[in-house]
């Protein structure tokens, strides 16, 4: 770990083995260490020698070690020559150095509008079939 | 004080998002079906929403008849983590879950549970964490002795809860299923009349319910369900949003 603990709201030291977790970090986390479980997080880091398992999601995420299961971002996923990620991947964007390794299912959106629902799988080819796309009425 | 840090934190009124569990001690009275209908129902209205069906009961009927339509928005789970050895709730693990659980951005998150035959209130504090109970019944004798019995063990959690920490409890509301007709609707209404809760437009008994759990090719099953009930599915979802309606201490039975 290079840089101070203050720069990080959550972090995980190499001699650390974190299980069955269900974190919600508003900020950045450093993966050393492993950690299993559900992470939500702005920024996530995972260390050369890090591994997360779990359903991770989160707005950034700069692998340098071994993510598994799934990563759901919406902006940036960088992969540096050392990563390793397997599973289900979701980014907003992608940078993947030369030796990086991703394994899996990865997807993002296909341009347009991100607001736009994806009408690509089961759950939305049934909802256009009964046909009650009408939103809901507020709470307020 | 339901603005205090404590409530924040010990409910989940303040969030954006709502959480739900159907919930009776009695088996066969429809948690799992009308858990579908709701978790179904708020992710074909309103797709900018994000759904989360959570299965209580080793059983997984509901999780594993589901989880096909599980996608970015709709996730489904049934996980052992949620459990203890002893099969009852992991509350701290429960807990933690739906207090932590973020929406995708600017999205809504409904989090349903669906639950199984013999919830122990006394033993499920996470119950306290939802901001409503749905409690369906019959109107058989066995499964209004077993409501009965099940809505004072929530009231005696609730007492408990009161005395503990000052705020707000999850909702009741009564959800008669199965139901023949209006005249037996009326007597179901009659036999709860003095329970401190709300109870819900009655949900009438269809053939389509005994298929509604078949992963068909084409889910005509499910689809066929939703269309014939949708105006009670509508009823039921802007229920759940528009929670901070009712009035959250009935001190008598009240029909929505």
């Amino acid at each position: 770990m290079n840089d101070s603990d203050s720069d990080y709201e959550f972090y995980v030291g190499t001699a650390t083995h974190l299980e069955g977790a269900s974190l919600a970090i508003d900020g950045t986390a450093r993966i050393d260490g492993k950690i299993v479980g559900k992470v939500a997080v702005k920024h996530l880091i995972v260390g050369p020698g890090g591994v997360v398992q779990g359903d991770i999601s989160g707005e950034t995420a700069k692998i340098e070690g071994t993510v598994e299961d799934s990563l759901t971002l919406t902006g940036k996923l960088t992969v540096c020559s050392s990563g390793r990620i397997r599973g289900k991947i979701q980014y907003g964007s992608l940078e993947t150095m030369e030796g990086a390794k991703l394994v899996g299912e990865i997807s993002t959106d296909w341009g347009g509008s991100t607001s736009e629902p994806v009408v690509s799988d089961r759950l939305e080819a049934f909802t256009s079939a009964i046909g009650t796309d009408a939103e809901l009425d507020d709470e307020d | 004080m339901t603005d205090s840090p404590l409530a924040a934190q010990t409910t989940g009124r303040s969030r954006r998002g709502r959480t739900a569990i159907f919930a009776n001690a009695k088996g066969g009275v429809g948690k799992s079906t009308l858990a579908l209908m709701m978790s179904l129902g708020l992710a074909t209205r309103n797709p900018n929403s994000d759904v989360e069906l959570i299965d209580l009961d080793s059983q997984a009927t509901s999780s594993d008849s589901l989880k096909r339509f599980a996608n970015h928005r709709f996730t489904v789970m049934n996980d052992d983590n949620l459990f203890l050895a002893s099969g009852s709730p992991n509350n701290g693990n429960i807990i933690n879950h739906i207090e932590s659980e973020p929406a995708h951005k600017g999205s809504r998150k409904f989090i349903v549970f669906d639950s199984p035959a013999g919830n122990e209130p006394g033993r499920s504090s996470f119950l306290l964490h939802c901001d409503v109970i749905f409690v369906p019944t019959s109107v058989s004798d066995a499964d209004i002795f077993a409501t009965r019995k099940y809505l004072m063990s929530l009231q005696q959690l609730f007492q408990r809860q009161r005395k503990d920490y000052d705020n707000r409890i999850p909702l009741v509301i009564i959800l008669p299923n199965l139901v023949d007709s209006r005249a037996e609707f009326n007597e179901l209404r009659q036999a709860l009349d003095d329970c401190p809760a709300y109870i819900g437009q009655p949900l009438y008994y269809s053939p389509l319910f005994r298929k509604a759990f078949r992963a068909e090719d084409d889910d005509g099953n499910v689809r066929a369900l939703l269309r014939s009930n949708d105006t009670y599915i509508q009823w039921l979802t802007k229920t759940l949003t528009q929670l901070d309606k009712l009035n959250p201490n009935p001190t008598k039975l009240f029909q929505l």
